[in-house]
């Protein structure tokens, strides 16, 4: 029902390439890329609003190299040299830094503005004169709609929903600094950091697991990591967030010898867990990857 | 089995195979096919149909709650591969079997992989083309 | 052929008995695809009303209905909205850190009992409870000028970025401009938050460049070496590096009640059936004829194949190589206060691996590691036959290997077995069924003091 009217042309989800590992820093590009390339990663950092747990990870996501060379074939993203491209930011002129400063200055700004919102609706609620319609109505739209810095609009407090508790104004002593000065903002992403420019300079090579994931990629599945099933891949029909895995999947050379227990040892498995275990690879005789895979799904045959 | 002795061991794997399907899961008209160069492949017919895809499960459970008539499932023929579990196998060779299976009629969307233990314990695994999502059994 | 009953594949597919709610094997295995719109009930300060939050009720695949898609919607949106989150540091709480990589680069391996070579992070307002294992301060002879400041390592600062503690800049000016000494500053700042010119606030990317890196690198953590320690800061144990100089086998502990006496008995043990060696005749019989009295000394004489015999002091112990070598120390939370410089002994020892570049490890790398541990034999406490198993189980030594598995971790504990210390034949000379003890006749009472005492040794 919600139309996307015409926006601007976002740039292709940059995947940062740091120690040899495939990174996505912005929420946006981690977005698009789940939702129209169904690639989700795995993600690896610490969610700030709930740092001492381990079941709910935050930014960034890790995407494993065939993963980032699937998805760079297809042209879905580019994978830039993450390393370099800040040594060339952070070295270059303090001029050169204003689109980076602008945007800090802007979230601050922003910060500003919900979280003296929130202080003077506690203390609406607290002089008992709260109306049920000032309630923080305006649902975000779907981050990957947006192109401002901070998905949440104004009002919106599921930014902060678990930030440290609003200032009162006991909590801040310093009355003469001016508002903005009130805040130090950390961003996840480096977008307004980091030259635009610096895109495409690098290319992810072609790795062994390659022809099977760009086979997946291709065919609209989601993949993560299968080491919980045994496998290299556990595959799922669509976005993991709403389904089951259907597969655990591995990949093989086309002449690469493969023990029958394996095979049994892998269909048990998967069919104890409602999937079935894939083998899967490219036979050089069919031409290029990802046409050339045959993949065989096995399951138990029930007799 | 034991009559058997002197033949090769894929003979022998192959025709525990057979006997299983026949004796202990009753299937009929089996034949084992003798392709040049080519592993022998069982042929059978089960009593019951062996494999229903998903989709059809689904259908055939609609057809019947709107009707309240069993759909019928006519059982089909079945390939089957008898291995045995120190054997090594490629996808090349995999696939082989796929194409002689064509060479003998319509090309089979399965195979059963019979894996024949050397205590004659006898497991089936079906090993379809491509990617075929499971059944939710 | 049909599998036996217990042994369906199929079996799990129906729901535990009794409990609707009980996750099927299958949901238990694909964890870690959290599901987002739990996350605020399960951290709402009310309770989550008893219902326990389960990771979500899955679809086996598209229907094509709105129902579903709009559950799926309200899934990724939840995410999404977590995710887009900024972190922001307010005044009254702003911690500010500084990027100066190679203060430290010069000092010597030998000099540095802190690891201040790795220290690339410095900390401009210590504020805060974080401190307790995070950080050293930097003594006056290593740095006059900025004695006293806290040093971080950088999984530490990392780590301290990513859970939105501290505000991590790149400096535009000196270390000496923008961190007085700590002794001339009155408390009054001298750069603000929005004083670009001194520096640049870093965001959270930034960061990872400059303090993660391949394997070797001074002053960057590995990718699979911060998660294993952000894992275990978020779980809330306190971990440290351990300390570069392998602890000596000498310092194992001392802490065996000495009415036990398990060396004596050891060497007495030892002794004896050294002294009966001789006696195996290798023409045969295994056992000599004659007159046996005791099951004991039959089965000493069958006991030709030299078993492995921990010892408090192993008798060549080859270095351990990475990565199966010691990295982290790890202390559980709870119990007396953590001081970091002068931690007690560990509660793990743990080494990092990673699944894309490593390997089940050979029995040389698992004996090399474990010797680099403390000798740490079971609880004297458990005594007889029924704690065999906890006795095998716990070993004589023992080190955690970690394995990061793209940023999924897993922990695998490796303990010194001693199969050989386990006669069971020694309960048949025991008729009345009373066991001697599975360390050469050592008696003692069983049961008692039990597992408290073993936590607490370690």
């Amino acid at each position: 029902m919600t139309t996307v009217t015409a926006r601007p042309p976002r740039p292709l989800p940059r995947i940062s390439k740091i120690a040899g590992r495939y990174l996505v820093f912005d929420h946006e590009d981690a977005s698009v890329l789940r939702r129209e390339a169904n690639t989700n990663g795995s993600l690896v950092g610490t969610l700030p609003q709930q740092p001492t747990q381990n079941m709910f990870l935050g930014l960034p996501i890790e995407l494993r190299p065939e993963e980032a060379e699937a998805l760079v074939h297809k042209n879905l993203a580019r994978v830039v040299d993450d390393v370099a491209a800040h040594q060339a930011a952070l070295l270059r002129s303090p001029e050169s830094r204003t689109a980076y400063i602008q945007s800090l200055r802007r979230d601050k700004a922003a910060a500003h503005r919900v979280l003296a919102e929130r202080a003077a609706q506690k203390a609406a609620v607290a002089a008992g004169k709260a109306g049920g319609r000032k309630k923080s109505k305006p649902k975000a739209e779907p981050a990957a709609a947006s192109n401002a810095p901070l998905a949440p609009s104004d009002g919106d407090d599921t930014m902060f929903a678990s930030a440290p508790p609003a200032v009162s104004s006991a909590s801040s002593p310093r009355v003469a600094d001016s508002p903005m000065d009130n805040f130090g903002v950390t961003l996840t992403s480096s977008r307004d950091l980091i030259p635009p420019d610096v895109d495409r300079e690098f290319e992810v090579s072609d790795t062994p697991q390659g022809p099977l994931a760009r086979y997946l990629q291709d065919g609209g599945y989601h993949t993560t990591p299968g080491l919980r099933f045994g496998s290299e891949y556990s595959v799922y029909p669509g976005d993991p967030l709403r389904f089951h895995a259907h597969f655990m999947a591995n990949q093989y050379d086309w002449d690469e010898e493969i023990p029958i227990l394996d095979i049994i040892e892998g269909g048990r498995l998967a069919t104890a867990v409602k999937k079935a275990f894939v083998i899967a690879g490219s036979d050089p005789s069919k031409g290029e990857a990802p046409e050339n895979v045959t993949a065989y799904s096995i399951e138990w045959a029930g007799m | 089995m034991a009559q058997l002795s002197e033949e090769d061991p894929v003979s022998q794997i192959t025709q525990t195979v057979v006997q299983n399907l026949e004796d202990q899961h009753d299937w009929t008209s089996v034949e084992t096919h003798h392709g040049a160069g080519q592993r022998p492949l069982i042929k059978g017919l089960p009593p019951r149909r062996l494999y229903i895809h998903p989709d059809d499960q689904i259908a055939a459970l609609e057809h019947e709650h709107s009707t309240g008539v069993l759909l019928h499932q006519e059982p089909e023929f079945e390939w089957v591969l008898a291995v045995h579990p120190a054997e090594k196998w490629t996808l090349s060779r995999i696939a082989s079997v796929f194409d002689s299976v064509e060479h003998a009629g319509e090309r089979a969307k399965r195979i059963v992989l019979g894996t024949v233990h050397n205590d004659s314990t006898v497991v089936y695994y079906l090993l379809h083309e491509g990617l075929v999502k499971p059944r939710q059994n | 052929m049909a599998f036996d009953d217990d042994d369906v594949p199929t079996a799990s597919r129906q729901p535990a008995a009794g409990s609707e709610d009980a996750p099927t094997l299958e949901e238990e295995m694909e964890d870690g695809v959290a599901d987002f719109t739990k996350l605020s009930s399960m951290f709402a300060k009310k309770g989550i009303s008893g219902k326990t939050i389960r990771k979500g009720e899955k679809d086996f695949e598209s229907h094509g209905t709105q129902a579903q898609d709009k559950v799926l919607e309200a899934s990724r949106q939840a995410m999404e909205e977590v995710l887009s989150y900024t972190r922001i540091h307010r005044r009254d709480a702003w911690v500010r850190a500084w990027y100066f990589p190679d203060r430290f680069a010069e000092l010597e391996g030998e000099d540095d009992d802190i690891q201040l070579r790795e220290r690339v992070v410095v900390v401009e307002h210590e504020k805060g409870n974080w401190m307790k294992d995070i950080g050293r301060s930097c003594p006056s002879s290593k740095d006059a000028h900025g004695a006293g400041r806290l040093w971080l390592l950088p999984e530490e600062a990392l780590y301290l970025v990513e859970r939105g503690t501290i505000d991590l800049w790149w400096p535009n000016k000196s270390f000496e401009e923008l961190l007085p000494k700590t002794s001339d500053s009155d408390g009054q700042q001298r750069f603000g938050p929005d004083d670009y010119e001194a520096g640049l606030p870093l965001t959270l990317e930034a960061a990872y460049t400059l303090l993660v890196g391949f394997e070797g690198e001074r002053g960057k953590t590995t990718f699979s070496k911060y998660h294993v320690f952000t894992h275990l800061k978020r779980g809330g144990f306190n971990i440290l590096r351990a300390p570069q100089n392998p602890e000596l086998p000498s310092e194992s502990r001392a802490a065996s009640p000495p009415w036990y006496g398990i060396s004596l008995w050891q060497s007495l043990f030892s002794f004896l059936s050294l002294r009966q060696e001789p006696k195996v005749n290798s023409q045969g019989p295994l056992v000599a004829p004659g007159l046996y009295r005791t099951y004991h000394s039959i089965y000493q004489q069958l006991a030709i194949i030299p078993r492995h015999k921990p010892s408090p002091a192993p008798a060549e112990s080859t270095e351990p190589q990475d990565p199966f070598k010691i990295f982290y120390h790890v202390w559980k939370s709870g119990g007396a206060p953590f001081s970091k410089r002068n931690p007690p002994a560990p509660d793990f020892r743990i080494a990092v691996t990673d699944t894309s570049d490593t390997f089940v490890p050979d029995l040389g790398q698992i004996e090399s590691l474990l010797e680099s541990t403390p000798y740490d034999p079971p609880n004297p406490a458990w005594q007889g036959p029924g704690r065999v198993y906890q006795r095998l189980k716990w070993g004589h030594r023992n080190v955690l290997v970690a394995i990061v598995d793209r940023g999924l971790v897993n922990f695998m504990r490796f303990g010194e077995g001693a199969f050989g210390e386990e006669k069971v034949y020694e309960r048949f000379d025991n008729p009345r069924g009373r066991y001697r003890g599975g360390k050469g006749g050592r008696g003692g009472g069983r049961g008692g003091r039990g597992r408290g005492r073993g936590k607490g040794r370690r």
